[in-house]
């Protein structure tokens, strides 16, 4: 670097140092350090993404909501909607809606107008990414301009419902007016009723979010949030030690809450529901479709190393294909736990005595799951099971475990916190890559195999909720068996604010994994 | 310089020249060194590079028996730098001579030939030499996909038209010299003219800038392989070494700077060397 350059660099640091300093003075601005480098658009029901859903949470409400600080759906309480009632056959559910509430920029009051229009555009497959969550929504209807009526094919439990019609995903009310006028480019002009409203987007930089002073909860204490995308940790890591950051995605490594946690005048928040990691083994073709082989590799994987290396305060060891903490969950089921004998004794019976090549597979370079991959690959090389690992960037990683292109797919994530989506979206046959209906089922368990499918289709719709989750139990003990995935741990969330920052709840998780910036939230300084 | 005149043979005076340059000295020491280094990994690195160790993550340098540390897999740093010198010469080396076996025979042949031939053979050379090496690297580690021979062979393509490049300028030099005319009038084919008589001449040229290009090459090899395009895991090279190490700066430096050390000692000695040798070749230096 040349004497100019360094010159410029040098001038660039003091502007933007004193900048800020001036610019966020006067204003009370949080500053917070994604770890992404981008966003894809802020249509809440087409936002599939993490990077997403953590800058459209603060903007939008649902009929209900999950508790601020919480992803347990028994503590869902009313948001846009005041009251509820349900029919005696629990088919027709109505809601009444808060009055006076206000959309963004001048967009007209919030009447059953615009739930209809959400509620109709998010079950539409052309329009949404989780039409599948409303499959059971017969007919939506305005029964006046403060009521909505919902009428079901069927009846399903309370949560079930309920769960779809929170301030997540499909469940985001936005203005119909908007919608309509924005067409496609609604998702660069998201109008919502949320405490904060969309101010502006640089793209690669930030996206800038101004308080809504007609929030309905009460005008909120922070003026602006500014979403700063760091990819790379150590900018943003030294941008926060250096008070350009109030509030930043963490690693999610022990070593890392470590050393940020001795920084004076920092929180750590280690919060769930957390991504579980589990590792699917691809039945469609060998070597996996041998049970003994799938059962051979469960054994030679040592979670309590895993966790050991990761970090105990940020994982947490899995048995069931159902995270920890779902509804529902069991850990009653077939513990496939460190066993080299064991498994050198299967993979023989299996014809590969002298050890194993398990094949292509393919791995992102986001740590999170390369770094496990990593682990695991070393834990099987130990006995003689070798494989190809190829690291390719998240994108690709997602393209290509699409196209059934990996003998073992490492996937993360965090649903719903009931079975339904977890058993539908993995093990379900209609999942299967590859298929229309495709979505995470990477093993192929119910289509080269027999599967659980018309249990998981059971329980979806069981009334008597004793029976229903006797039935995931069920479903969880069968998948073990057959091992066609083994759920391994799961990994928390991390974020790290200053000490000013009060979120004005109780942080133990959050269901779009990223703290929840409310009404309430204040900067005490 | 005057006493060097009288009784020596041709290489004995080159040699002389070579030995005088201290620093080529240096880098040739260094380069053996390195070689000996790859060579005998095996039986120099105190640890199974890809071996983990839950117990022993991110040690500090000097710990027990981990004289640069460890990482967060509790792998240990100089086993891996000492496995990793084996991918870095590997591809350097490989990338040269193949780079090397595809261009200078182009070079010599536009050169030779003149006329369409050359005018359609340096067109493409100018064409490939217009992308920036890196990016030309990565344009074709993408269409290939990672891995040491894939990259081997990404970076023996970037080399290859600098290689032609090289090879020509001397050819048309020597196309017209009195003994390669003398070859022709003797029936001598084109082929044989150009293996026989004009490549032995050129080769101290292209000798001369592979040495630079290996430094070159291990370079680009760092690089695709910081930016995630080269060796697959858990294979060490220093390109992946660094980029792992990075996020660990402020807690485990050593997991950066080890690797780094090694690709900044490696491409110095290289450079060292290559300028002992153009040394050698160029007449001015020569003493003649």
């Amino acid at each position: 670097m040349n004497l100019r350059n360094l010159l410029t660099v040098a001038l660039v640091v003091v502007l933007v140092a004193f900048g800020s300093v001036a610019a966020f003075a006067q204003t009370k601005v949080l500053r917070y350090g994604m770890a992404q480098a981008d966003i894809g658009g802020m249509d809440p029901h087409n936002a599939p993404g993490t990077n997403d859903k953590t800058v459209i949470d603060p903007m939008f409400n649902g009929l209900v909501r999950f508790r601020p600080g919480s992803a347990n759906p028994e503590y869902i309480e009313p948001d846009l909607a005041e009251r509820w009632e349900v029919s005696n056959d629990g088919l027709v559910w109505t809601f009444y809606l808060r009055q006076g509430v206000q959309f963004h920029k001048g967009y007209g009051e919030l009447t059953a107008e615009d739930v209809v229009y959400s509620l109709e555009r998010a079950k539409d497959p052309q329009r949404s990414a989780f039409s599948s969550d409303y499959v059971l929504f017969s007919k939506i209807e305005a029964v006046d301009r403060y009521t909505v009526r919902i009428t079901l094919a069927r009846p399903v439990p309370a949560v079930q419902v309920l769960g779809v019609l929170t301030d997540y995903q499909g469940g985001m009310i936005i203005s119909k007016k908007a919608a309509e006028e924005f067409g496609d480019n609604f998702r660069m002009n998201p109008i919502g009723t949320g405490p904060f409203q969309f101010a502006e987007y640089v793209p690669r930089q930030y996206v800038r979010l101004v308080r809504n002073e007609q929030y309905f909860r009460g005008t909120p204490e922070i003026e602006e949030i500014v979403y700063r995308f760091m990819p790379e940790l150590r900018s943003r890591e030294l941008a926060f030690r250096a008070g350009e950051l109030d509030i930043m995605e963490g690693q999610r490594e022990e070593w890392w809450v470590e050393d940020i946690s001795k920084v004076p005048g920092t929180i750590v928040d280690v919060v769930g529901p957390g991504e579980m990691r589990t590792l699917h083994f691809n039945m469609s073709r060998p070597p996996f479709d041998d049970l003994r082989v799938r059962q051979a590799v469960s054994y030679l994987i040592n979670r309590d190393e895993i966790v050991e290396i990761i970090g105990p305060s940020v994982t947490v060891p899995a048995y069931s294909p159902v995270p920890p903490g779902y509804m529902a969950h069991t850990d009653d089921v077939e513990r496939y736990d460190y066993n080299p004998q064991k498994a050198k004794q299967l993979l023989a019976e299996a014809g590969y005595p002298n050890g194993l090549h398990i094949g292509p597979v393919i791995i992102t370079e986001v740590e999170s799951l390369l770094v496990p991959m990593q682990i695991i690959q070393e834990q099987l090389a130990r006995e003689g099971v070798t494989m190809d690992l190829q690291v390719v960037d998240h994108q690709t990683f997602h393209d290509r475990i699409r196209q059934n292109m990996s003998n073992m797919v490492l996937y993360g994530a965090a649903r719903f916190p009931t079975p339904d989506q977890y058993l539908t979206q993995f093990y379900h046959s209609a999942s299967t890559v590859g298929k229309p209906t495709a979505v995470t089922n990477f093993s192929h368990y119910g289509s080269v195999i027999p599967g659980v499918d018309h249990l998981i289709d059971m329980a979806r719709i069981e009334l008597n909720q004793q029976r229903q989750i006797e039935m995931w139990q069920l479903a969880q003990r069968l998948i073990t068996r057959d091992a066609p995935a083994l759920p391994v741990y799961v990994l928390k969330l991390v974020f790290v604010r200053k000490d000013y920052v009060d979120l004005g709840y109780e942080f133990e998780s959050t269901i779009s994994l990223t703290p929840q910036f409310n009404e309430r939230t204040r900067l005490l300084k | 310089m005057t006493e060097a005149k009288v009784g020596l043979s041709p290489a004995q005076r080159k040699l002389r020249v070579f030995l005088r340059n201290r620093a080529a000295v240096a880098g040739a020491v260094l380069v053996i060194l390195l070689v000996v280094v790859a060579v005998a990994a095996p039986w120099l690195a105190p640890h199974d590079p890809v071996r983990q160790s839950a117990a022993n993550r991110l040690k500090p340098p000097g710990t027990e028996n981990y004289l640069l540390g460890t990482d967060r897999f509790g792998r240990d740093t100089l086993s891996r730098v000492v496995w990793g010198a084996r991918v870095s010469l590997q591809v350097g080396v490989a990338s040269v001579l193949l780079g090397m076996a595809i261009g200078v025979p182009a070079g010599i042949i536009a050169g030779y030939k003149g006329g369409r031939t050359d005018q359609v053979l340096m067109r493409a050379v100018d064409v490939a030499l217009s992308f920036p090496t890196l990016v030309l690297g990565l344009i074709i580690v993408a269409l290939l996909g990672s891995g040491v021979w894939k990259m081997i062979l990404a970076i023996a393509l970037v080399n290859a038209p600098q290689f032609a490049r090289v090879a020509r300028g001397p050819t048309i030099a020597l196309r017209d010299a009195e003994f390669v005319q003398a070859a022709r009038a003797l029936g001598t084919s084109d082929l044989r003219i150009m293996f026989r008589h004009v490549l032995p001449n050129v080769m101290p040229d292209i000798i001369t800038v592979s040495s630079l290009w290996v430094a070159s090459a291990i370079r680009t090899e760092a690089n695709l392989s910081f930016l995630g395009l080269g060796v697959a895991p858990p294979t060490p090279s220093w390109g992946n070494m660094v980029r792992e190490g990075i996020d660990f700066l402020g807690r485990a430096p050593w997991l950066a700077i080890a690797p780094a050390a090694a690709i900044f000692l490696t491409i110095l000695a290289f450079n060292m060397l290559g300028d002992g040798l153009r040394d050698i070749a160029d007449p001015r230096t020569r003493g003649e």
